[in-house]
This record gives structure tokens, C-alpha cells and sequence, in this order.
């Protein structure tokens, strides 16, 4: 129990520390955040112009998963690679704090500064595809659930690339992989029966599913079977960068 | 019989298989002790200093560090160590105060106690004025005494200070030794020092390791190893920047001792061991306090013994 709060306190102090560095970037970190999903909104409307409800939920569904996904997997590794090649990371390295805890507050510090992009996604996807949706309020649960799991992934990249580019490039291809093989702008069925089962593997899969339907304001029974699924992915993620993950040098 | 704070063993760090950064260094340092760690650039210590700390797994060889096994326990020894690496470019979007706080915080002091030692670090060294500047605004000076401060604000029994007063004024230099130094008697710390300051750094320094080309080549307190490299006491003498030192005065100094020109009127002089008050005076004498604009009597510094060692001529 001590251990558990002494985690969650140094998860909050290095989330605040963490969350302090978009004092510098001011309003244009909000901007940042929202910038990717939204363009991408707007593109895909000269694509489906005449979308159906179901199309518009994949499209804003899928958005949001892929700005979850770029949060912990290419932000997340960029920062930690960045703090290895400015020599910043041994600050953290030295202290007795679990890894886990930065890398947590890191990515806590990401998505609250994307909250207002997310809000802005949902408002103005709404609004260009003239779709109004109430989410249930699990969808906060999924949106963490999707994040943790994928940070296990994106803390790897950032602490095992040799440099800079490395992690961007792989981060990249990983992040981008990810969303393409599951089924996040499409339905499972659409894959071939090979990659539908190659797909079970990813934590996108059950975040994307969960996502749709707790946009429409619904929480059931498969909902929860995906939030236990993502729970697991997150133990396991967790697993990696507390206890596999070394950040000593070799 | 001392205690050991730090041992390594044949300690051996090959980066990709080519560069030899540290060959079999087995060192002691002990508990209480302020420990110099010297070299030239490149020589070898941050790897080794990196080693200890944990950050760098090493080729080959032990560390122990109050018992612990470093190389495969790395994460044990954060509880004990307190290090001030050379850049805080992880805290630059933080204030000094936010920097300082969040640093002792995290490494378990708890909330007050975090905030009144921040206060008194502020106070100490002198950068209150600076206390809700972000890191990134700061000068160099400055920007390493916060650095300094984040290392001293939590309470360790191990101490690792990296180029602690590099780009310091002489006033701020004096502050951060006799806090290095207080520190180490008032609660016998155990201090790493790596420092090109060897000047200053002599007077806190109990013991000191030189490092060059990956190797320890000498290890010894300061007099010991001064007594190594030059025994002889020396008359360091500087005359006035308008005074001719002609052929036949420099050739009439030389009765006093071998004589050495430094720079420009800048002169040593050693003396024969039983006759130095004597050519003290017989300078001063000849020459005239007219003409002196320095005089002094020295032993070999720690400077002259880090020239020598580092493969430099000292003059």
C-alpha cells in the first residue's frame, strides 16, 4: 500500500514538473494537440461528403485513437529521446523514483494538454459532419486505458533508440503500424481473416471498438469486456517500464 | 580501520568494443572523505563517475557502494547518492524555487521540509533575487548554483559533484567550497569531487585520484602527491610590469636557487632546502620592494602536480 501511494505521489509531482513545460509553448500547445486530428477531419470531409452516421463515427472514433496513439507512442518517445540526447534523462535516472512514474507523469502531462484539442474534435467533427454526440462518461476510462497500454511501447522506442531520428522514424512506422493493421477507421471484418486475428494482438483494437460505442453514449457488456482486455495490455505495458525497462547505459 | 564508502575493482568500461574509457581502475574511497577525482579532458572520469552512479553498466569489474553491488543492484544505491551533473537542461522550463523543491521532494523530503531548505539554500548561496526565474533565463553563474543547490537541498550520505564551480566568480566559488566543506564535517558526508579547479579545490580535497588515459596514475593526498612530483619549496617572485629583468640580474637571482621564467617578470626560484628565509632575504634585498609586485613563499600546488601528470611541462 505505501509502495502504491509513494508511486501515485511521485506520478502527481512528476506530472506537474512535467505539465509546467507547456508554460513555454502557451496557447499553441493546445493548438499542437488538436492540429492533427482535426485536419484530418476536415480532409476526410471532402472524402465523404455524403458520410453516413455510421462513417462518422469511425472517422471521429478513429481520430481520437489516433491522437492517443501519438501521445504515447510518438510524443513519448521523442521526449525521452530528446531528454537522452540533451543529456536531460540522467537527472531522472539518478533520483530513487520509479521509471514508471516518469514516464506516467510525461504522458498525464500530454493528454491534459490535449484535452481541450480532443473537445475541439468532438465539437467540430460533430458540427462538419453534422453528427451530435453524447459520450457516456467511459469513454474517460478508455481513453486512459488506451493511453497506458500504449505507453509500455513508446517508452521502449524513446529509451532504446540510439538517437533522435531513430526514434522518430521508428515511432513513426510503429504508431502509424499500429493503427493501420487494426481496426480503428474500419470494421475488423473489413481485414483479410489472417490480419483479423493479427489484429487481437493490439491494444487499438479494443480501444477503437470501445471508443465508438461510448460515443454514442452506450456502455455495455462488450465495452467492459474491451476495457478488461486494455486493462491487461496496461498491467503488461506498466510491467515493461517498471521492471524491464533499464535505463542504464550499456 | 576506515570504512569504505566506494570500491571498485578492475573497474573496465569499452564503448562499442573500440574505446578504452576506464582500464581496470580498483579504487577506495572511504566513508567521511572529500575525494578529488582529477584528469585532463577525456581522461576518464565522468565514465567512471557514471559508472558509480549507476548510469553506465560497466565492461568489466565490480562496484560497491556501501555495500551494494552497483552493477547489479543499480537502482539500490539512488537512496545514498546526491549528484550535480554538469547540465540541469531537464528542469529548464521550472523556476529555480520550483527546481529546488521539486528535486528535494522527490527525493523524499517531505513538503515542508523541502520548501524551508529550498529557502535556505536560496538564501545561502545568494540567488533568492532569482527564485521565480525559469532555469532557461538564468546565466551560467547562476544556472550552477541552482544546479549546486538541487544537489545539496536533499539529505544523502554520498555526494558527487561535477565541475561544481565551473563558471562561477571567486566569491560564489568560496561559498559553494565552504559549503562543500561544512557539509563534510558537520555530517560526514562522503564527497566526490570532479573538478578542474584544483586550486581551489586543494583546500577541502583530503585525497585525490588522477585519471589520464583511462587509468588511475596516481592516488594520494595532495601532499603526498606534490611531494612526488616536486619536494622543493619555491620562491615565486613577480616584479613590476615596467621593470627591465636584465641578462645580469636574472644571472645575479640565479645565486639564490635554480631559476625558472614563468611569463614576463614572473619568476620562480628554488632555493637550497636549509638556506630558503636566507634567499628570501637576499632577493628582497637585491631587488627592493621598489621593484617586487609579488613575493611568496609556496610548495608545489595541486595545479603544478594536475600539469605535470596531465603530460604538460609546468614551465
Amino acid at each position: 500500500m505505501l509502495k502504491i501511494r509513494r508511486l501515485l505521489k511521485e506520478v502527481w509531482v512528476l506530472f506537474v514538473m512535467q505539465f509546467k513545460t507547456f508554460r513555454l509553448m502557451g496557447p499553441m500547445a493546445v493548438v499542437i494537440s488538436g492540429g492533427l486530428p482535426l485536419g484530418l477531419i476536415i480532409f476526410l470531409k471532402f472524402f465523404f461528403k455524403q458520410a453516413t452516421p455510421e462513417i462518422i463515427l469511425f472517422i471521429i472514433s478513429g481520430n481520437l485513437v489516433i491522437s492517443l496513439m501519438s501521445i504515447c507512442i510518438i510524443m513519448l518517445s521523442q521526449s525521452l529521446a530528446n531528454m537522452k540526447q540533451i543529456k536531460s534523462f540522467e537527472y531522472y535516472a539518478v533520483l530513487p523514483i520509479n521509471k514508471l512514474s516518469v514516464i506516467l507523469g510525461i504522458v498525464l502531462s500530454f493528454l491534459v494538454v490535449s484535452l481541450p484539442g480532443f473537445a475541439l474534435l468532438l465539437i467540430i467533427g460533430s458540427l462538419i459532419f453534422n453528427l451530435w454526440v453524447l459520450p457516456h462518461p467511459m469513454i474517460i476510462v478508455v481513453a486512459l486505458l488506451t493511453a497506458f497500454s500504449l505507453t509500455g511501447i513508446g517508452a521502449i522506442i524513446g529509451v532504446y533508440s540510439r538517437h533522435f531520428m531513430q526514434t522518430n522514424i521508428i515511432s513513426q512506422i510503429v504508431g502509424f503500424g499500429c493503427i493501420l493493421v487494426t481496426p480503428v477507421f474500419f470494421k475488423l471484418e473489413a481485414l483479410p481473416l489472417p490480419l483479423r486475428y493479427f489484429a487481437y494482438l493490439f491494444p487499438t483494437t479494443y480501444s477503437a471498438e470501445a471508443m465508438r460505442t461510448t460515443l454514442q453514449g452506450i456502455c455495455n457488456q462488450k465495452v467492459l469486456i474491451d476495457l478488461l482486455i486494455l486493462t491487461l495490455f496496461t498491467l503488461f505495458s506498466f510491467y515493461l517500464t517498471a521492471v524491464k525497462l533499464k535505463w542504464r547505459e550499456n | 580501520m576506515k570504512e569504505i564508502a566506494i570500491s571498485t575493482k578492475g573497474l573496465t568500461k569499452v564503448y562499442q568494443g573500440k574505446v578504452l574509457a576506464n582500464d581496470n581502475i580498483s579504487l577506495d574511497i572511504y566513508q567521511g572523505e572529500i575525494f578529488g577525482l582529477l584528469g585532463p579532458n577525456g581522461a576518464g572520469k565522468t565514465t567512471f563517475v557514471r559508472q558509480i552512479l549507476g548510469l553506465l553498466l560497466p565492461t568489466s569489474g565490480s562496484i560497491k557502494v556501501q555495500g551494494i553491488d552497483v552493477v547489479r543492484e543499480p537502482e539500490k544505491i539512488k537512496t545514498l547518492i546526491n549528484y550535480m551533473g554538469q547540465n540541469p537542461y531537464a528542469l529548464w522550463h521550472l523556476t529555480v524555487e520550483e527546481a529546488i523543491f521539486y528535486t528535494a521532494y522527490l527525493r523524499g523530503t517531505s513538503k515542508e521540509s523541502a520548501r524551508a531548505r529550498t529557502q535556505s539554500l536560496l538564501n545561502r548561496l545568494g540567488i533568492k533575487e532569482y527564485q521565480k526565474k525559469l532555469l532557461g533565463e538564468l546565466s551560467g553563474g547562476i544556472l550552477k548554483l541552482c544546479n549546486f543547490a538541487m544537489a545539496m537541498v536533499a539529505e544523502s550520505s554520498i555526494l558527487v559533484l561535477d565541475e561544481p564551480t565551473a563558471g562561477l566568480d571567486p566569491i560564489n566559488k568560496k561559498v559553494v567550497w565552504e559549503m562543500i566543506f561544512n557539509l563534510n564535517k558537520e555530517k560526514r558526508v562522503t564527497i566526490i569531487l570532479v573538478t578542474h579547479d584544483v586550486l581551489e579545490a586543494e583546500k577541502v580535497l583530503e585525497r585525490v585520484g588522477f585519471i589520464n588515459h583511462s587509468k588511475i596514475i596516481a592516488l594520494g593526498t595532495p601532499g603526498e602527491l606534490k611531494r612526488e612530483v616536486d619536494d622543493r619549496l619555491r620562491i615565486e617572485l613577480v616584479l613590476k610590469p615596467d621593470y627591465y629583468l636584465s641578462e645580469a640580474i636574472r644571472e645575479s637571482l640565479e645565486k639564490y636557487g635554480d631559476l625558472v621564467e614563468v611569463h614576463k617578470n614572473h619568476l620562480i626560484i628554488f632555493p637550497p632546502k636549509k638556506e630558503v628565509l636566507k634567499s628570501v632575504e637576499g632577493i628582497n634585498n637585491f631587488l627592493g620592494f621598489g621593484v617586487i609586485d609579488d613575493l611568496r613563499l609556496t610548495t608545489t600546488s595541486l595545479e603544478d602536480v594536475y600539469i605535470k601528470l596531465g603530460g604538460e611541462k609546468i614551465a
